[in-house]
């Protein structure tokens, strides 16, 4: 039976579409995707995000042998976008690990929560798994800083990009605010206690938020070309590859899967991740391959129409012959027919600062 | 605009009125979602009840349209080229696909009943 976040009675008594995602019941959508969408773009919309993981970890030390970023260079109250490599330096998770001021506060992708809390219990056996005591919601757009703020009645607007801050909710409950998402917008992300669940949603949709589903959360995040687990990468695939050697901090000593990003990043990849655009009136999606000629150059990770754009966009894994000439003749095969494809660079969206 | 009542309903969710006319139910596109494109049949290809007539690309996921009848296809709905949305908007009326002219009557009347297809699809 897959398992329930706290919203589940509003979701479905809202008449939203529910499906079983990574053994969570979840919205897909609640209005419509590409209604959602827009909201977020130019408004505010809220996500149920209680099937990600919360877990608490007290030992830094296992963290930062188990993570590829620095924790050492992580201020009390921010948080690091990182991953956790196997040996072969492939990803288990990727992760935001937040400083808070007596413990680390690790959010991971709901499939993988179990494994990754396996993992690190058995280094720091007082680390805790949050599902059931603490739920999210992600409050995601160009109004939602301002307008959760008003709700709350805390302003918000001061956190910077992945600082996390205590906050309480009507009075009654602590909870964790974040400057982060999954949208490419700006928005905060708040970690609470699960009996404030149907208040502050309520609260929220009456004050301005559009409910939104995971529908649309892929179609703002592929748009903002933020990678998810088992697309862009899973267990056979690298941070390197992905092009997230950014997030990886060879010089901050041993960590799991470093020696073989070692030897990736003095080799050179093999595949890389690119970005393209397709001319035609079909979808790309996952498992989709691209060609040059008669030679198979790569496999489409996520794909999806934008409506930002009003054209379909997707990611790609294409071979290191093939990348850097990225402006050869690309096809790609949906349903038996072919398409002309155009590289880009990523991210297809990003929005003005102010 | 169709009443549904009066619509012959496929497994596929395909629906067929009385004069041909095609196009998918509304269970079917408020599964599929947002429609974005929409591939017509080619006039006056002769098909086979069963086989493809189309596709429904949707922003979650693709769709193929199958005939419910064997026939002809006399008329296609161009105006989805330009507005996929009429599928979700308007499914037994501007959302129709194509127009077919049926070889044989009976096979149509083999289909569900919109009581017995709401029934099937569980809504």
């Amino acid at each position: 039976m897959p398992q329930k976040t706290p919203f589940y009675d509003i979701h479905a008594a809202a008449g939203a579409s529910l499906v079983d995602f990574a053994g969570w019941l979840m919205p897909v959508q609640y209005s419509g995707i590409i209604e959602e969408h827009g909201r977020v773009r130019t408004g505010a919309g809220v996500f149920d995000i209680g099937h990600m993981g919360q877990i608490e970890v007290f030992d830094e030390d296992v963290l930062q042998g188990l993570t590829t970023n620095d924790i050492k260079t992580l201020p009390e109250g921010m948080g690091q976008y990182s991953f956790m490599c196997d040996d072969n330096g492939c990803v288990i998770d990727d992760l935001i690990v937040y400083r808070l001021p007596d413990r680390m506060l690790v959010i991971s992708n709901a499939v993988n929560s179990q494994k990754v809390f396996n993992i690190i219990n058995v280094r720091d056996p007082r680390s805790t798994m949050l599902y059931g005591r603490r739920t999210a919601i992600a409050a995601q757009g160009p109004l939602a800083v301002g307008l959760i703020g008003k709700i709350l009645g805390s302003d918000l607007s001061k956190l910077k990009h992945r600082q996390i801050s205590p906050v309480r909710i009507f009075g009654a409950y602590d909870a964790l605010a974040s400057r982060s998402g999954y949208s490419g917008e700006d928005g905060i992300e708040i970690f609470f206690d699960d009996r404030a669940a149907a208040e502050l949603w309520e609260n929220l949709v009456s004050g301005g938020f559009t409910p939104c589903g995971l529908g649309s959360r892929d179609v703002l995040r592929i748009e903002a070309a933020l990678p998810l687990y088992g697309h862009e990468i899973d267990s056979s695939t690298t941070p390197l590859e992905a092009g997230f050697g950014r997030f990886i901090k060879f010089e901050k000593g041993d960590f799991s899967g470093r020696q073989a990003l070692s030897d990736q990043k003095n080799k050179g990849v093999s595949k890389k991740l690119v970005g393209f655009e397709l001319a035609g009136r079909a979808v790309p999606r996952q498992g989709h391959e691209i060609s040059n000629g008669d030679e198979i150059i790569g496999s489409v990770t996520s794909g999806t129409y934008s409506p930002t754009l009003k054209k379909p966009i997707g990611m790609a894994y294409i071979s290191m012959g093939a990348a850097g000439k990225e402006e050869m003749p690309a096809k790609i095969s949906i349903r038996d027919r072919s398409f002309d494809v155009s590289f880009v660079s990523l991210p297809f969206y990003r929005r003005i600062k102010l | 605009m169709f009443d549904p009542k009066d619509l012959k309903f496929t497994k596929e969710h395909e629906w067929i009125s009385p004069d041909g006319t095609v196009g998918i139910s509304d269970h079917a596109q408020k599964e599929l979602g947002d429609v974005v494109f929409v591939e017509l049949p080619k006039l006056s290809a002769d098909l086979k009840k069963g086989q493809e007539m189309g596709v429904l690309e949707s922003v979650k996921s693709v769709s193929s349209i199958y005939a419910p009848a064997d026939g002809k296809v006399v008329k296609i709905n161009e105006k989805l080229s330009q507005t996929p949305e009429l599928v979700n908007q308007e499914p037994y009326g501007q959302g129709w696909i194509a127009k077919l002219e049926l070889s044989d009557r009976k096979q149509s009347g083999e289909l569900m009943s919109h009581a017995d297809y709401i029934a099937f699809a569980g809504k």
